[in-house]
């Protein structure tokens, strides 16, 4: 589906191709998981996804257009928190699936160990999409090590969750 | 018992129950969280509150929205980091439903942040078509943002511009709501110092009829704007409403703002000497006592040409 003429007035349309290739290639997450929507570029440094029937006025200037969808102008693109747990159940490589400490260490900012079990669909250091129950939590950096690996949290500050109070393994 | 703020003490002639509606305010104020459809079913939400321990109760009028006591943090959850829920007082609920988004449609939340009815704007649009979100506040913007990834919605743009004279050229929208800033005096069972402020001070009632004059020119003939607020003050309710209805003569008119299961008054059509137009009866007030809700006020207008 194309932008709209007040979507093409109102911010940069991006050429969505390399990003695309780029998840597939990282994740195995297919293109057409985001058939329906537009990347655009209101800002410098990211890119958002919007719905794309998206008729948003070009005065006053929009701040942001939909959801934050990567990070752009770093040595690999990084996949914004908000697109991972939206567009995450996907993919197919590079995710791991945790257990309750190491849900509670993510979604608290602590990096965590994964075993070497865990590790069996990651092709190697760099981001990963962290999964509970299920879920996608959001995205990790995974540094291999002689068994496992750790996994940096990158959840956003304003995401995370307070380590004194916030308990998912049940006592 | 302790004192009422003696600001509330004028409104002893049109409460219906003065002993209930005193009572009401010194109880605090029940939790409440409604169901982001968009990623959760409401089974799976009250599964997972009760979990937790929570004793989540459906609401008599919203079965996808649940009540928890006065204490309850369902904020420091898994299901909520996950944009399952959001967390939302439950007459917070009221003007969207009398909004009535439909998916596709061109709709303006004039005073947006931080965005909770934003969100039930884009959810009930089925993430789809377009929701311009508005605040004059950068910091609340920001947390508008977080409410809309949060959530994961695909349909919401945000802007920071002054209400009052938001640009024509951005129009027109089908439906606006205008959620004005205002005396929050029904905000007294979250917070007593609310009722320091001065409810009805004449600065505040000319910004909240600026807004309100400007949404309704942003609007298009034949779309709807809801007006609403967090005070028991007549002066920034009926009689704002009021003002931008002889304004627009014949070319704006009051639908009647009513929820079934849901127990309002009808709003007044004379306050202080003051007449007011006949069908501000049609605006909808709710007082603490009637539903064990914070106070709250709603009018749904329809542009007619
Ligand atoms: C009652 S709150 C809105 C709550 C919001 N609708 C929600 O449901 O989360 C009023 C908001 O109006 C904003 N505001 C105040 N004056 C404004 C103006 N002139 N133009 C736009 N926004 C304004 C404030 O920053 C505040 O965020």
């Amino acid at each position: 589906m194309n932008a709209t003429p007040e979507l093409q007035q109102a911010v940069k349309i991006v050429d969505p191709t390399p990003y695309f290739r780029y998840l597939e290639e990282r994740f195995g997450i297919p293109p057409a998981t985001f058939d329906g929507y537009v990347l655009v570029q209101p800002g410098r440094k990211k890119v958002y996804i919007v719905t794309a029937d998206h008729r948003p006025p070009a005065r006053p200037r929009p701040r942001t257009i939909g959801l934050p969808f990567l990070r752009i102008y770093l040595k690999f693109p990084k996949l914004s928190t908000a697109a991972a747990q939206q567009f995450g159940h996907a993919a197919t490589r590079n995710v791991i699936d945790t257990d309750p400490a190491q849900a509670e260490a993510f979604l608290t900012r602590r990096d965590f160990h994964a075993r070497p079990t865990q590790l069996t669909r990651c092709t190697g250091r760099g981001y990963v999409l962290v999964r509970y129950q299920g879920h996608t939590l959001g995205v990790g950096f995974l540094v291999p090590e002689d068994a496992g690996g750790r996994v940096e949290s990158m959840l956003p500050k304003s995401w995370a969750r307070d380590p004194d109070s916030f308990r998912l393994s049940v006592e | 018992m302790e004192r009422l703020p003696a600001a509330f003490t004028r409104y002893r002639a049109i409460v219906d129950d003065w002993e209930a509606f005193v009572e009401a305010l010194r109880r605090p104020l029940p939790v409440c969280v409604w169901t982001n459809t968009l990623r959760a079913t409401p089974a799976q939400v009250k599964a997972a509150l009760e979990a937790e321990g929570l004793r989540p109760e459906p609401l008599a009028w919203r079965r996808d929205a649940f009540r928890l006591p006065p204490d309850s943090q369902p904020g420091n959850r898994l299901a909520y980091v996950l944009g399952h829920y959001h967390v939302q007082e439950e007459v917070s609920l009221l003007p969207v439903p009398l909004l009535d988004p439909q998916p596709g449609e061109r709709i303006l939340d004039l005073c947006a942040a931080p965005g909770g009815k934003t969100a039930q704007i884009a959810v009930r649009m089925q993430n789809r078509g377009t929701v311009v979100a508005n605040d004059r506040n950068p910091l609340r913007l920001r947390q508008l943002s977080g409410t809309i990834e949060r959530l994961g919605l695909l349909n919401v743009t945000t802007t920071l511009h002054d209400g009052a004279d938001f640009p024509l050229e951005s129009g027109p929208f089908d439906r606006v709501l205008v959620d004005v800033p205002c005396s929050c005096e029904g905000n007294f069972r979250k917070d007593q110092k609310v009722a320091d402020a001065f409810a009805g001070a004449p600065e505040l009632c000319g910004q909240q009829t600026a807004l309100l004059h400007r949404a309704v020119t942003l609007c298009r003939p034949g779309g709807r704007i809801v007006y609403a607020t967090c005070t028991f003050a007549p002066e920034e309710n009926e009689l704002v409403v009021d003002t931008v209805l002889r304004r627009w003569g014949t070319a704006l008119r009051l639908l009647p703002a009513r929820i079934e299961g849901f127990r309002g008054s009808p709003g007044l059509t004379e306050w202080n000497g003051r007449r007011l137009h006949p069908s501000l009866e049609r605006t909808l007030r709710v007082w603490p006592h009637l539903n064990d809700t914070g106070g709250f006020f709603v009018a749904v207008l329809e542009r007619q040409a």
